[in-house]
């Protein structure tokens, strides 16, 4: 499983450089990546993502201009909150893992943004506050529909398998 | 073996904490793996389809095969033309590109003298941070390019280069929020940048990370309005050429004794294709 979610994770990274950047609207395009390793740590055991999860960070630091290390701790971090509290909240609800989804995107682009404006004076607080936000928010969009393909999925195996 | 999460943070952390440049080398290796992305792009014309045709062959065949490979031979010359016109499309927008800049400096600037232009093409065309704002290009270090030098599409500024790999680079956007340059206002759309620019208002720019920047530091002294143009400025310090077009005024907020300006750029980036790079030459 490892190797599956770096490769998914690879492939991902390569697709926002290439192809992604289309989706964008006002400056403002989903986490792809994000959306991968949350689904990666909600469904997994954190113990065994923690590599791929932290090599995915890095790599998306060396492709982009981001200081190396930034992504590669923020995501390690916030995938070690969604793993502490997954047994408290109910994980089965999607509604939760929706809320659960935004405020990690939002947290991650937040701290994404204020290490620019602590470095470089731009673009400014109340900026990146809502950018994160509508971040989070078209993040939570796209990672609801894979969320759903990926219930449908995990449906149409479990009829076709006859466990209903 | 179970490996702590603690070590990553640490590892993280303290490469977080590491200068730049010694990071620069594993960049560049990764950077490596968009080279095959640099040979996908060449849009060269096979000519094997030319090669290959005998004219005695046509007179070999039946009439019914006659039909088919001729058929096949009109499939192939469409592709040709096809490819050749996007060739010379790419080929008119670069000689374009060159002949806006060199009309655009100012005639004191002998460009011949003070630069080599290079002409290269863009491979990627986004940052995968939504936070950043750069592109990669198909010239490296082995074509003699280095960080620091000013990036250009005709008469208008594109950033300048921020990191160097053998086969590719990074250019820094105008747009990126690590982006600084000294800019200058003016009113008025078509004049050109005079060389006494020592009565107009000076800025400096910096980008914010959207299809926008900023220009702070703008002297209140001067009535700047909405819809000047913004141009770069003389910096012997930065390697820009002056009179280089950036973008249009379309916000004015005072701050204190300064102007804080938001400008529209005059490109769109994402539909660049080719830049012109500025190399100094060495006196």
């Amino acid at each position: 499983m490892k190797k599956f979610i770096t490769i998914i994770g690879i492939f991902v990274i390569f697709l926002e450089v290439l192809l992604f950047y289309k989706l964008e609207i006002k400056g403002v395009r989903p986490d792809f990546l994000f959306i991968v390793i949350f689904i990666a740590t909600f469904y997994y055991p954190f113990e065994n993502m923690i590599f791929p999860i932290w090599l995915l960070g890095l790599l998306k630091d060396i492709i982009s201009q981001s200081g190396l290390g930034t992504n590669a701790v923020l995501y390690l971090f916030i995938a070690l909150i969604i793993s502490l509290t997954k047994q408290v909240i109910f994980k089965e609800d999607m509604g939760i893992q929706l809320v659960v989804l935004f405020l990690g995107a939002w947290l991650c682009n937040f701290c994404n943004g204020a290490g620019l404006v602590l470095f470089y004076g731009t673009p400014g607080w109340g900026y990146i506050i809502m950018k994160s936000f509508f971040i989070g928010f078209y993040t939570t969009l796209v990672g609801g529909f894979f969320l759903m393909l990926l219930y449908s999925f995990i449906s149409y195996i479990q009829l076709r398998s006859g466990q209903f | 073996m179970k490996i702590p999460p603690v070590l990553f943070f640490l590892l993280s952390i303290i490469l977080l904490a590491f200068p730049v440049q010694w990071l620069n080398k594993l960049e560049h290796a990764v950077l490596a793996v968009t080279k095959p992305l640099v040979y996908l792009h060449s849009k060269t014309p096979s000519i094997t389809a030319e090669a290959e045709y005998d004219p005695r062959i046509i007179e070999s065949l039946k009439p019914k095969d006659k039909i088919k490979f001729l058929e096949q031979r009109i499939l192939e010359l469409n592709d040709t033309i096809t490819l050749l016109k996007n060739e010379n499309t790419s080929l008119i927008n670069k000689i374009k590109s060159i002949s806006d800049f060199r009309t655009t400096i100012p005639s004191a600037l002998n460009i011949k003298e003070h630069y080599d232009i290079i002409v290269s093409d863009v491979v990627i065309k986004s940052d995968a941070s939504v936070w950043r704002r750069s592109i990669i290009i198909n010239k490296g270090e082995n074509d003699g390019l280095k960080s620091g030098l000013t990036v250009v599409w005709g008469k208008y500024l594109v950033g300048k280069i921020s990191d160097v790999g053998a086969f590719t680079s990074r250019i820094q956007l105008i747009t990126d929020p690590a982006f600084r340059a000294q800019v200058l206002i003016m009113p008025c759309a078509d004049t050109r940048v005079s060389d006494d620019v020592s009565r107009m208002p000076f800025g400096v720019l910096a980008g914010i990370s959207f299809d926008s920047a900023i220009v702070k530091w703008v002297s209140r002294e001067y009535k700047v309005q909405n819809g000047w143009e913004v141009y770069s400025a003389p910096d012997p310090n930065a390697l820009i050429p002056k009179g280089l077009i950036i973008g249009k005024v379309n916000n004015i907020s005072p701050d204190g004794f300064f102007y804080n300006l938001s400008i529209t750029p005059a490109i769109d980036f994402y539909n660049l294709n080719d830049v012109l790079i500025l190399r100094p030459k060495i006196k």
